[in-house]
């Protein structure tokens, strides 16, 4: 019986993680950014974004490098829109993101965070997605994207962990 | 002897003015504290084609000076607000410190009002691609509205006036390149009325890879300007004055350093052409220090 309510008590601590899993960093290509104000000016306004826990901007390689707090709700679609509103064209991002994956009617694996983005899984090599699809559980991903289309964000995978990270 | 030593007490006046425009124009700084981003990181004399990101504020402090027969001064407080990463609204005032009688008739810094006018703008960039890291081709309009200062400029009552003005161009890390062109109309006042200002201005600028150190190491770049303005006849009582209005083309270098969210920008521009109606004293130079800040 002691077994039994310590499992629920946990079991009830972790309720709210669950379905929390998130964004954790993004290394976001800038395109249009030749000067120290246009970095000042991106680099001030993902800072002030809820959930940011720190941003830097290198203007030689057209960079924006932000970590995500643990329990932020953010979309790697509100840091492309912030770019885009600094004036600037955000191009492909290399992201960490955690999230749960499932397989979507067409068949195709699809990752989602706890803030509700979709990333649709893609890998050079299918045998990685077959083990992923093999596997329950929340993953840790990194990955590199490129543009969004209806259905979600395409994730090009690099490496894939099972848990949160 | 004496022609150096002139030299050396009209330089020494110089300098002091400078540094009095600077102290001033920082303590105004100063007394602005509220905190937040991106406004004039172009040229200083010619039209360029940035806008400041959506909610974005920024402010100059300018120190203008120009020569025609005597020196005249005078300060200019801009204000740029980012309406939307496209639209950016501003706000020119100017403060004469030292006036003469016939100022040259244009536009002294094209993005801002001519002599002695306030001007508030909007600078619209219609047109923007992005060809890889540290790159745009953009195009914007310029329209803007003016009411001047002063009653009479010239011994002509001055009315308010209309400008537009169009510029597109390049800038990356390393070169930058604008071209544009613009008018200014005039509107009669008291049945005066200042000649109408048509301009084009072009520009080309270079950062040295000495200077291209990343983010957020300070940031310099070098810009050679050019200006040629047509400048129409002044009306004094509904007719046209002889010995006003021509056609002149200046050109110089400026500089242009960036530091955080700071810049620090100066130029000076010479007559190299002019084609003046009648007899007029020609314009020496047009001299232009800026310091702006981000918020």
């Amino acid at each position: 019986m002691k077994n039994y309510i310590l499992t629920l008590i946990i079991g009830l601590f972790m309720l709210p993680f669950q379905g929390q899993a998130q964004l954790l960093e993004v290394k976001q290509t800038v395109f249009g950014m030749d000067c120290a104000p246009c970095a000042y000016g991106l680099e001030k306004r993902i800072q002030n974004i809820d959930g940011i826990e720190s941003a830097s901007v290198s203007l030689n390689n057209g960079l924006l490098t932000a970590n995500l707090k643990q329990d932020n709700q953010l979309t790697l679609q509100h840091i492309r829109k912030a770019v885009e509103e600094s004036g600037f064209k955000a191009k492909e991002a290399n992201i960490t993101v955690a999230g749960t994956v499932t397989r979507n009617k067409t068949g195709t694996l699809v990752l989602e965070t706890g803030a509700g983005e979709r990333f649709i899984l893609e890998a050079e090599n299918q045998g990685a997605l077959d083990d992923i699809s093999k596997m329950k559980g929340p993953f840790t991903v990194t990955g590199k994207t490129e543009k969004s289309e209806g259905s979600g964000t395409k994730l090009r995978l690099k490496t894939v962990d099972k848990g949160k990270a | 002897m004496y022609l150096l030593n002139s030299m050396s007490m009209r330089l020494n006046k110089i300098l002091l003015r400078i540094f009095f425009i600077v102290t001033v124009a920082g303590l105004s700084l100063a007394s602005v504290y509220i905190s937040h981003a991106q406004g004039g990181h172009g040229p200083v004399f010619t039209l360029a084609t940035p806008t400041l990101g959506q909610g974005e504020l920024s402010f100059d402090a300018m120190a203008m000076s120009t020569r025609q027969g005597s020196s005249a001064w005078m300060l200019r407080q801009n204000w740029h607000y980012g309406l939307t990463e496209d639209i950016q609204l501003n706000v020119s005032v100017p403060t004469p410190l030292q006036k003469i009688d016939t100022p040259p008739q244009g536009r002294l810094g094209t993005m801002m009002g001519s002599y002695g006018d306030l001007e508030v703008s909007g600078l619209f960039r219609f047109y923007k691609t992005y060809p890889d890291v540290g790159q745009r081709f953009e195009s914007s309009l310029l329209l803007s509205g003016s009411v001047p200062t002063e009653d009479k400029r010239a011994g002509i009552h001055v009315g308010p006036s209309l400008h537009g003005g169009v510029v597109t161009g390049y800038a990356s890390r390393t070169f930058y390149a604008w071209a544009g062109g613009g008018y200014q109309y005039y509107s009669e006042q008291h049945n005066d009325r200042l000649g109408d200002i048509a301009y084009i201005t072009g520009v080309i600028g270079y950062r040295p890879p000495m200077f291209q150190h990343d983010y957020p190491k300070p940031d310099w770049r070098i810009f050679v300007e050019s200006v040629t303005e047509w400048v129409g006849d002044n009306e004094r009582d509904g007719l046209e004055l002889r010995n006003t209005g021509g056609t002149k083309s200046l050109l110089g270098p400026s500089v242009l350093g960036l530091y955080g969210k700071w810049g620090l920008s100066g130029g000076i521009l010479f007559p190299v052409y002019s084609n003046f109606s009648g007899t007029q004293e020609s314009e020496s130079y047009r001299l232009n220090f800026v310091l702006s800040y981000w918020f």
